[in-house]
């Protein structure tokens, strides 16, 4: 692609991505170098990435890196599927993005990250698999889950509310 | 990968197919340049391809099944999982209506779907990414530059290896003999006294002092070459260490034999002489100047393989990291005997690619 088509890419996507990071890590100053750190090797490989493929490049270079920072930061989650707190807990939050946002919090990060590409981004399945090395059935069999776990969740909220 | 005579077959297919890019199509061409009888092979592929034909099933009619009409009772009983195929919009048009009139017959029913429903997130779009100025760009490297800093580093790299190798190789005669005869004094000084003492007799004639014959004792593995001692009554005269000296070599009670010359293998050119003894009825005797040579030789060919500073490892190297630096393709590869002895090498840039025979150092000189 050619440097116009580059500059278009960081006008188009950097938002995004960084929003994706920064909804996945829950760390800002690390989002902010992942980000940089994915616009760096586009750049390397600028004559090679066609402009039409830029968006996937960024994303799945992006979790790529995410999942090697998480990694070596030690944080490996293991799914419960239920709140240790309880529901009760959830009484003095009444908006109920910030509500989702906290049980978005509570998968393990393969679930949020796929939910996160989903409806953040729009991609389709296949094109989340191709993001992160899984095949179309595990993205959707995660994505379910994640999203049974999250109506649980909202569930379990308004029975006590 | 290179190509080699045990696997062209699949460079000729990748070609054949036009999976091959440019840079390959330069190395197979110049592979065939040597291998004349491989391209004759080639073409002879060239000219044989199977075309599809065009034919049709006309039974598949006949194979279809009909599409099953959505059933209600099916989606009532899988209700949850039909809302989360709704709100990830995977259903088909028929089945949405069906949900849609289940949804507008049962409030619960609505309460859970609106339930899924929730659980879609939307991008807060007030986030935006901090440091976006950074990341623009002005102008792209002219990828010519690199290309040609690149080469010209490679050039550089192996201009340095090749001037190691031919510094090495033609070092003067002289210098040689001298390391030869260095190797000679150091055996000389490694007297052992286990062997009866000869007599020493001077020849009268000759400054050249003479030593009697030197009885092999052990053979050493793996060389072939045995071993002498010599008596340390007798050791040399100090004239013995003056460079390219010769020695008569007698047997006490029979008269000198001046023996015929024998040439050093690998060199032909009449240096490094030495005598040998033709004594009849008895054994072969080697002088200390056979012995020398012939292990000089032998641990010279055993360190050849060892060296680490040798050329195709300075190439290596170099080659490597200048392909790291500039993300471009280059290697120096070679091919060797079972004595490890280069017999090909291929090099291969960006621009071109050459593979040639290379006839080996310790082939013998015509």
């Amino acid at each position: 692609m050619t440097v116009e088509e580059y500059n278009s890419c960081v006008e188009d996507h950097a938002d995004g991505l960084y929003r994706f990071i920064l909804k996945s890590i829950k760390d800002s100053a690390k989002a902010e170098d992942i980000v940089q750190d994915s616009f760096e090797k586009l750049w390397r490989k600028v004559r090679e990435v066609s402009y039409a493929k830029s968006k996937s490049y960024l994303f799945s270079t992006a979790y790529h890196t995410m999942i090697d920072v998480i990694r070596k930061d030690g944080r490996m989650e293991h799914f419960s599927g239920e709140n240790p707190e309880g529901p009760a807990h959830e009484k003095h939050y009444s908006d109920l993005a910030e509500i989702l946002h906290r049980a978005l919090e509570m998968l393990p990060h393969v679930q949020r990250t796929l939910i996160l590409l989903r409806d953040y981004e729009g991609y389709a399945y296949s094109e989340i698999g191709e993001i992160t090395g899984l095949n179309e059935s595990q993205v959707k069999v995660y994505i379910y889950r994640g999203r049974i776990f999250l109506k649980h969740y909202l569930g379990s909220l308004q029975a006590v509310i | 990968m290179n190509i080699r005579r045990d696997n062209y077959e699949s460079w000729f297919l990748d070609y054949l197919d036009g999976r091959l890019n440019a840079g390959q199509v330069k190395i197979l061409m110049a592979f065939l340049e040597f291998n004349p009888d491989l391209r004759e092979e080639l073409e002879g592929m060239e000219m044989f391809r199977l075309d599809a034909d065009e034919v049709r099933y006309d039974l598949k009619a006949a194979l279809l099944k009909p599409v099953p009409e959505p059933d209600r009772r099916f989606l009532l009983d899988h209700f949850e999982e039909y809302c989360l195929l709704s709100i990830e919009r995977q259903l088909s048009e028929p089945e949405e209506e069906i949900l849609r009139a289940i949804l507008r017959d049962d409030n619960k029913k609505q309460r859970v779907y609106n339930l899924y429903q929730s659980t879609l997130l939307k991008a807060d779009k007030n986030i935006l990414y901090p440091g976006k100025s950074r990341l623009r760009r002005r102008f792209i490297q002219i990828p010519g530059i690199r290309i040609a800093l690149s080469s010209i580093a490679a050039a550089a790299v192996l201009f340095l290896a090749l001037s190691l190798m031919f510094r090495k190789s033609r070092e003067p005669l002289a210098d040689r003999e001298i390391s030869s005869a260095s190797v000679k004094e150091k055996q000389t000084e490694e007297v052992i006294s286990s062997v009866t003492p000869a007599t020493v007799e001077r020849s009268a004639t000759a400054a050249i002092p003479v030593t009697t014959a030197i009885p092999v004792t052990t053979a050493t593995p793996g060389t072939g070459i045995r071993s002498e001692s010599i008596p340390a009554a007798d050791k040399r005269d100090q004239g013995i260490k003056a460079r390219g000296m010769q020695e008569h070599v007698i047997i006490s009670g029979i008269k000198p034999i001046v023996a015929e010359p024998l040439k050093h293998p690998g060199e032909t050119d009449g240096s490094l002489l030495a005598e040998r003894l033709s004594i009849p009825g008895t054994d072969d005797r080697l002088t200390l100047d056979v012995y020398a040579m012939k292990k000089t030789a032998a641990n010279r060919k055993e360190k050849r393989s060892e060296r680490k500073f040798s050329f195709w490892n300075l190439a290596d190297a170099g080659l490597r990291r200048i392909g790291e630096m500039s993300e471009e393709p280059y290697s120096l590869e070679r091919e060797t005997d079972d004595q490890g002895n280069t017999h090909r090498f291929t090099f291969e840039t960006p621009v071109f690619g050459i593979s040639a025979p290379v006839k080996s150092p310790d082939s013998p000189r015509e």
